[in-house]
C-alpha cells in the first residue's frame, strides 16, 4: 500500500528536545509526549479525556481550525450512550429531545418504535465536541488545532511511534509512545501503519445532508426514517429533528449504486421535491456530506504503538449508520486498554489487542456484527417487501432487530410463510451472504489486486 | 490534465471520497481536497462516489488501465 504521495513513513532515531510538560502551551516544536491522539471528533476526544485522567502526557491534534464542524453525521446519541461515556445532557448541545423513531415504508405507511432504548438528542456538534474539549484539557490533555498529520514516524523496530505534523506552514515530531488513530473515514494513521482499512463499496454507504429551518409536518420527538428504492436505494433517509423548526434532513445510500444523476445530494433533492408540504417554507442553514462505513469494522485496529476508534475502525453501526457513541464507547476501552499497556511498557499489538477483544465480545461490537446480516437482508429488499414488513411488524419486534435479537422477527416471517416467503429466502440469502463477507475479511484478494495495479504501473513507467 | 479533476465549488470537503480511494492517492489538507494524479489508477470510485458531483474524470483518465478498473470494482 503507498503512502500518500509516495512517502515512506519516516523512521526517527534522535529523541525530539521538547517534552510536553505542565506549565507549556502545546506548539509547533518537536515534542515527546506518552499518548497522540490524531482526529479530534467524539472519539478522540473521549480518548484524550480517558488517557489524561489516568495521569498520562496526552497530545490530541485535529487538522481542522476548528472543532466539531465540518459534521458528517446526522448528530444523534442516545441517553445510555452518553451515561456510559460520563457526558452529561447540557442544553448548549443537546437540542432535540427524542422518545422513538418512526419508520416509513415507500407507500407511506408509518410504524412507529418507542421506548427507553430510543431515548436521546440531537447534538450541536459544533458545540458538542467544544464540551468534550473543554473536559479532555480540564483532565490534563492538551490538544493542537490546525494541525495535520502529515506523515508516519515509526521506531527502528519498524512500531510506529507518533506523527510528523503540520501546523500552518511549520513541521515537527510528535513522538508518542502510543497513537491513537481516530481520523475518520479517511484515516491515514491506520492506511501508513499498515492496518487493513480500505472501505469498499459494498460496505460504504455515500451519505448527504442538510441541516433545515422550517421543515413542517414531523413530530419533533421522533427521528423519521423513510425507505423505498426511489427514496434511497439500499439506505434511507432521514429527519432528524433538532428542536425548535430545527432539523438535519439527510440521505445514506451504498456507494455501489451511486452514478453521475442518482447520487445522494440527487435522490435527496428529488425526495424534497416530491414532498412540497413539508418543505416548501423551508431553507438549508448547512450542506454536509460523507462516506459512511458500515461494514462492522476493520479485521485488525490495532497494531503495535497503534490503536484505531471510531470511523478510522469503521465502528459505525451498519444498519443505521450511527456511529458518534460507538466512537465514544470505543474510545473508553482503548484508553483503559492502552493505559494498561503503557504502565507496563509494552504497546505491541498483542498487548493491545484485548482493546478489539472487549469492543467485540462486550460492548457494541457483539451487536454491530450480527446487524450485518441484518443489512444484507435489507439490501435486498424491494419496495413490495417493505410494504409487507410494514404490515407485520410493530415497533417493538423492530427495536429487537436494531438490538440484533432476531427470533421474534424469524417467527413472524414463518408464520406469514407463504406470503412472506420471499422474505424467508432473502434472510436466508443475507445469511450465506454474510458467512462470505466475513470469510473475505482477511481482504487478501484486495491486497493481491493492488499490488498487481502497482506492478503493472512500475511496467509502464519503465516503459 | 490529470485523470481526476476536483471542482472545488462543488466540493462540500466530506472526505467520503478519501475513504473509497483504494491507492490513497486523494488527501483532505485542512479542507481542501488534492489529488496526486501520479499514483492514480483511474479506477473511478470517487467520482461514483462523490454524494455532490465533485469530481469528473479528467482528460488522462482510464486510458489505459480499462480492465484493471473492472476488476477493481468487482473486488470492492
Amino acid at each position: 500500500m503507498p503512502a500518500v504521495a509516495g512517502t515512506p513513513a519516516l523512521t526517527v532515531t534522535d529523541k525530539p528536545l521538547v517534552s510536553l510538560k505542565p506549565g507549556t502551551i502545546p506548539r509547533a516544536v518537536d515534542t515527546t509526549v506518552d499518548v497522540l491522539i490524531v482526529g479530534l471528533g467524539p472519539g478522540g476526544l473521549i480518548a484524550a479525556r480517558e488517557f489524561a485522567k489516568q495521569g498520562f502526557n496526552v497530545l490530541g491534534i485535529d487538522r481542522k481550525q476548528e472543532l466539531g464542524w465540518p459534521k458528517r453525521c446526522a448528530e444523534g446519541v442516545s441517553d445510555e450512550g452518553l451515561a456510559h461515556c460520563g457526558v452529561k445532557p447540557d442544553p448548549a448541545w443537546a437540542y432535540g429531545r427524542i422518545e422513538g423513531a418512526a419508520l416509513y415504508s415507500p407507500s407511506g405507511k408509518r410504524v412507529v418504535l418507542e421506548g427507553a432504548d430510543t431515548y436521546g438528542w440531537v447534538v450541536e456538534r459544533k458545540i458538542f465536541e467544544k464540551h468534550l474539549a473543554r473536559d479532555a484539557i480540564l483532565a490534563g490533555a492538551k490538544i493542537m488545532v490546525k494541525t495535520q498529520a502529515v506523515n508516519l514516524l515509526k521506531d527502528q523496530a519498524g512500531a510506529v511511534a507518533g506523527v510528523r505534523a503540520e501546523f500552518m506552514g511549520t513541521q515537527f515530531n510528535i513522538r508518542a509512545k502510543l497513537t491513537i488513530g481516530a481520523d475518520g473515514i479517511d484515516s491515514f494513521i491506520g492506511k501508513w501503519s499498515g492496518l487493513k482499512t480500505l472501505n469498499r463499496v459494498r460496505d460504504y454507504h455515500s451519505g448527504f445532508q442538510y441541516e433545515m429551518v422550517g421543515v413542517a409536518g414531523y413530530e419533533e420527538k421522533w427521528l423519521h426514517l423513510y425507505f423505498g428504492e426511489d427514496v434511497a436505494p439500499k439506505g434511507y433517509v432521514w429527519i432528524f429533528p433538532k428542536g425548535e423548526g430545527v432539523s438535519n434532513v439527510g440521505i445514506g445510500i451504498l456507494a455501489k449504486e451511486s452514478e453521475w444523476g442518482n447520487r445522494a445530494q440527487d435522490y435527496l433533492d428529488r425526495w424534497i421535491e416530491r414532498n412540497p408540504q413539508m418543505f416548501q417554507n423551508a431553507s438549508i442553514t448547512e450542506i454536509n456530506g460523507s462516506g459512511i462505513p458500515v461494514s462492522a469494522r476493520v479485521p485488525e485496529p490495532v497494531g503495535d504503538g497503534v490503536m484505531l476508534v471510531g470511523d478510522a475502525a469503521q465502528l459505525v453501526n451498519p444498519i443505521h449508520g450511527g456511529g458518534i457513541i460507538i466512537a465514544m464507547r470505543a474510545a473508553m476501552i482503548a484508553a483503559r486498554v492502552g493505559g494498561e499497556a503503557l504502565r507496563a511498557g509494552d504497546v505491541s499489538a498483542a498487548k493491545l489487542r484485548p482493546y478489539i477483544v472487549e469492543y467485540q465480545t462486550k460492548d457494541e461490537g457483539a451487536v454491530t456484527e450480527k446487524l450485518l446480516r441484518m443489512r444484507y437482508f435489507m439490501e435486498n429488499l424491494t419496495d413490495r417487501d417493505f410494504e409487507r414488513l410494514a404490515d407485520i411488524l410493530d415497533g417493538t419486534t423492530i427495536m429487537e432487530v436494531a438490538n440484533a435479537r432476531f427470533p421474534t422477527f424469524i417467527k413472524l416471517l414463518l408464520k406469514h410463510f407463504p406470503k412472506l416467503a420471499p422474505l424467508v429466502r432473502k434472510y436466508i440469502m443475507a445469511v450465506q451472504q454474510m458467512e462470505e463477507a466475513k470469510a473475505q475479511r482477511d481482504w487478501d484478494e484486495v491486497d493481491q489486486l493492488l499490488a498487481n495495479v502497482e506492478k503493472t504501473l512500475a511496467e509502464q513507467a519503465a516503459a | 490534465m490529470g485523470k481526476i479533476e476536483v471542482n472545488h465549488s462543488r466540493c462540500i470537503s466530506c472526505a467520503g471520497c478519501v475513504g473509497v480511494c483504494p491507492v490513497d492517492t486523494i488527501t483532505l489538507q485542512g479542507l481542501t481536497l488534492t489529488i496526486d494524479q501520479a499514483p492514480c489508477i483511474s479506477c473511478g470510485l470517487c467520482v461514483q462516489f462523490c454524494p455532490v458531483g465533485a469530481l469528473t474524470p479528467g482528460e488522462t483518465y482510464g486510458a489505459s488501465y480499462t480492465r484493471k478498473v473492472d476488476k477493481v470494482l468487482v473486488v470492492l
